[in-house]
């Protein structure tokens, strides 16, 4: 990797990931493949070092595009790159959703605002759904790893003030019982 | 005092966040909505303006809870409050990761794993604390048969349904 002896510019950095961040709607995933598509041009990242830090990201919690942006821009750029592709990916969303919730207080009230948004929120519906379904069915799961995913969700409807405790144990169930129980 | 609960509240909830923002919505909902800060309504009103405007779709609705509760202070600290999470976890992962060696591969399997679960318990949530009209079950059933079975763009979906429910309500 070239990052090493030349790095990038911390407000070329910046304005790379503000640009994306601005541009692309749908979310976090939806950034992946624009990111990989633009820093791949630029020659600041080759696609399989991407997806290592895909990897990476995905085993730290906080939404993937923050997390890429912070590991990938402290490699093109050092720790300046990482703050600057951080706020970077922030401040775009930021600002929408101050300037969009300022102006929707004031139609809240508006018929077509309200089926507006409540036709969006079917649809979300939907797509979570939609997205639960690829979840399972992306990747080979066995009857021990479903079976502690349902009963996992069951406990936390139930409990909902031990989410996070449920969720770690969760976690370390799977982690440790993997080998035993993969067939 | 408000807004310091509110950062509170995110930061917990920053280290649940794994695999997309759907996995901690349900979480969000229950202890928002679930302490009356907001309304159902309210929140899902939020949660459809988040998917619709640029970034991840968890930081969006941290800030626009928090802008809705508290301003822009509250807009602020909502952010920084799920954003320091993954900050804190990448420095303590440069820190002791030599120290401790997990499987990178099975790590990700059981987290998958886990967020799955939320991502049930956010559906979950979602439904149970609304009152479900015919035509948003409705609209909730096709935008999920495009997803899966179509390549189009969930945003073009969102925004079909956005319209549709628009006309809906008018008409």
């Amino acid at each position: 990797m070239n990052s090493v002896n030349s790095e990038i510019n911390p407000l070329t950095v910046f304005v790379t990931f503000f640009k994306i961040s601005a541009l692309t709607i749908g979310g976090g995933y939806a950034m992946v493949p624009v990111l990989a598509r633009r820093l791949g041009k630029k020659g600041w990242i080759d696609q399989k070092d991407f997806y290592n830090f895909l990897a990476k990201a995905q085993s730290i919690p906080g939404p993937i595009a923050f997390n890429l942006s912070i590991t990938i821009g402290k490699e093109v750029g050092g720790w300046r790159g990482s703050i600057a592709a951080a706020t970077g990916v922030i401040i775009p969303p930021f600002f929408t959703i101050v300037l969009i919730g300022a102006f929707l207080t004031r139609f809240s009230n508006s018929i077509w605002v309200k089926g507006f948004l409540k036709g969006a929120f079917g649809a979300i519906l939907g797509l979570i759904g939609g997205v639960l379904y690829r979840m399972i069915q992306t990747r080979k799961w066995n009857y021990f790893e479903i079976s502690i995913m349902i009963l996992g969700a069951l406990l936390m409807a139930f409990g909902s003030s031990y989410v996070i405790f449920l969720f770690v144990i969760i976690v370390i169930i799977v982690y440790a019982g993997d080998k035993k129980w993969r067939a | 005092m408000e807004s310091v609960a509110l950062f509170w509240v995110f930061f917990k909830i920053g280290f649940l966040a794994f695999g997309g923002g759907w996995s901690i919505v349900g979480v969000i909902a229950n202890n928002i909505v679930g302490k009356g800060w907001l309304s159902p309504e309210e929140f899902t009103h939020i949660i459809s303006v988040s998917q619709l405007t640029p970034g991840p779709v968890a930081v969006n609705i941290a800030t626009y809870v928090g802008f809705k509760i508290c301003g822009v202070l509250g807009a602020l600290v909502s952010t920084l409050g799920i954003l320091l999470p993954p900050i804190i976890v990448i420095f303590a992962v440069g820190f002791f990761g030599r120290f401790i060696k997990l499987d990178k591969e099975r790590l990700n399997d059981a987290l998958r794993v886990g967020a799955s679960s939320l991502v049930i318990l956010t559906l979950y949530t979602l439904i149970s604390s609304h009152h479900l009209e015919f035509t948003t079950f409705l609209i909730a059933a096709f935008s999920f048969l495009f997803f899966i079975k179509t390549k189009i763009d969930p945003v073009y979906i969102i925004l079909g349904a956005a319209v549709a429910g628009m006309l809906i309500s008018v008409l």
